[in-house]
């Protein structure tokens, strides 16, 4: 199998996050033989910026929501069978309404979605047996058990490591530089020390996703969206779900009249989680922005001050606290804003596993499983459809 | 000054002579002293117990950098002892784990 030029294999996927380990983790799982290449380390990237959440509240009723229930019950699954742990909590997550007409609107939300998620209600009384710290002025609050978050960097390190002992190979600080094409077919890449061989090469490269592509002469449509995050140093419980607020909800969709200032928007999705075990155990997070600016993932004075004024006006306690770190990530947003999963019909044997967004650890162990069923079977799995890159 | 104090005796001019309230208990301190400096001299040595581990941490840059003397002053917990200054009757507590708020702010 081993030659000069290099080795050869059933399938190279190309970028080591969560997504790229996850599909290269379920192929070696179906006996495929398989090479994880990544430019830096595992998890380098986006998946290193990540605050982890695992959080399906909120989520219109569709083909993502249903891949993230799915992806809720595989994680279970899978902090028992990886080799290492990767901190899964199921905190469960609060929606606060903050006045009378979230009040109103998480009333009416959390009535529709409880068809499609556990999601109930909760008086203020409830929300704050629940979360004694929160700004006095909430008023209510939607309630999901199945919300949480994991550590991304170890959900991409036991999957890349549970690969390994399955037969798969990890190569690091290993740049693809070029991808073969033979016969009009995808077969392998070239890396800067050698070539590999392969009927079928994954983009999971996130936000360099359209780098890879372009390699290939495959157009991918995925750019750069920038979310600045703040993480404080250890603090006694505070908080013990996941918080994010009315505005993370895209009340449109729902089919649920909002006025503007409330309509979810990506500016508006602020959240915040305590981590509760682990190597970040105390530490609260508090996230996003939301910018297009490119490459660039610097922290803005504007992004950082607006974080912490937020923290504050939903957890005033968070006054007293000291911020240890703050950095951005950077997320890959496809045009239309939905995931970019399957074969390129440019190139038959180039798959796609990109277009994540700020979602990617929700649905990246099905994204992994599923794509790997399809790479295997030659079948397209009917929830992977919406998401097939032959609509652009 | 009490016969376990380690402090130097002379030829050193203190300041005015406090008392902090240590896990409940009174321990001399002077005016102008750290939080971690007066415990030192009268002899303490584990300030918190580590979140995970429960092993016990003590004064160790004694320049705000490394955070291993945090202690909960006056009911503020991830405080370093090694630059609060002493103040008369300060509440002074060994932190356990990450500590506790002592009510909502």
């Amino acid at each position: 199998m081993a030659g000069v030029a290099g080795r050869s294999w059933d399938v190279v996927v190309v970028g080591a996050g969560v997504i790229g380990s996850a599909v290269t983790y379920a192929l070696a799982r179906l006996g495929r033989r398989v090479c994880l290449v990544e430019r830096g380390a595992v998890a380098g990237g986006t998946s290193s910026a990540s605050a982890g959440q695992t959080s399906v509240q909120g989520r219109v009723p569709g083909p993502s929501l249903a891949l993230a229930l799915a992806n809720i019950g595989l994680l279970a699954e899978l902090a028992a069978e990886l080799p290492t742990d990767f901190e899964y909590v199921q905190s469960g997550g609060l929606i606060l309404a903050e006045d009378e007409t979230e009040y109103r609107l998480l009333r009416q939300f959390a009535a529709q979605q409880s068809a499609h998620v556990p999601v109930e209600f909760l008086e203020a009384e409830e929300v704050r047996r629940l979360e004694p710290y929160l700004n006095p002025r909430v008023v209510g609050a939607t309630y999901c058990p199945l919300d949480g978050y994991l550590n991304p960097m170890a959900l991409a390190l036991a999957l890349a490591r549970g690969a390994q002992t399955l037969g798969a190979e990890v190569r690091t600080q290993t740049e693809v530089i070029g991808v073969s094409i033979q016969n009009g077919r995808a077969a392998g890449v070239r890396t800067r020390r050698d070539t590999l061989s392969a009927g079928i090469v994954v983009n999971a490269a996130g936000v360099w996703s359209a780098d890879l592509g372009r390699l290939a002469g495959v157009e991918v449509p995925v750019v750069p969206r920038k979310g600045q995050l703040l993480v404080t140093e250890p603090l006694p419980p505070l908080v013990s779900t996941v918080l994010s607020h009315a505005g993370h909800i895209p009340f449109k969709e729902h089919g649920i009249d909002a006025p503007p200032h409330v309509e979810g928007e990506l500016q508006k999705k602020r959240y915040m989680k305590q981590a509760k075990s682990g190597g970040f155990q105390g530490r609260v997070y508090i996230g996003s922005t939301s910018e297009f600016v490119g490459f660039d993932r610097g922290n803005t004075w504007d992004g950082v001050t607006g974080l912490c004024q937020y923290a504050v006006d939903t957890v005033p306690a968070l006054a007293r606290a000291r911020l240890v770190r703050g950095w951005a990530g950077l997320r890959p947003r496809s045009r239309d804003g939905r995931f970019v999963i399957g074969e390129a019909p440019a190139l038959p044997g180039f798959f796609l596993a990109t277009g994540h967004d700020s979602i990617g650890v929700l649905h990246s162990t099905m994204t992994g499983k599923l794509l790997a069923e399809w790479i295997h079977t030659g079948r397209r799995p009917e929830l992977l459809a919406p998401f097939d890159p032959a609509r652009f | 000054m009490t016969h376990d104090d380690l402090r130097i005796a002379t030829p050193v001019q203190r300041g005015r002579l406090l008392t902090i309230l240590v896990d409940g208990r009174e321990v001399p301190a002077y005016e102008g002293e750290t939080v971690a400096a007066a415990l030192l001299a009268a002899g303490y040595r584990t300030f918190r117990l580590t979140p995970r581990g429960q092993t016990p941490r003590s004064y160790f840059c004694g320049m705000g950098v490394c955070h291993d003397c945090l202690m909960m002053v006056d009911g503020l917990p991830n405080v370093r002892t090694c630059m609060t200054p002493v103040r008369d009757g300060l509440r002074v507590d060994t932190q356990h784990g990450l500590g506790e708020w002592d009510g909502r702010s």
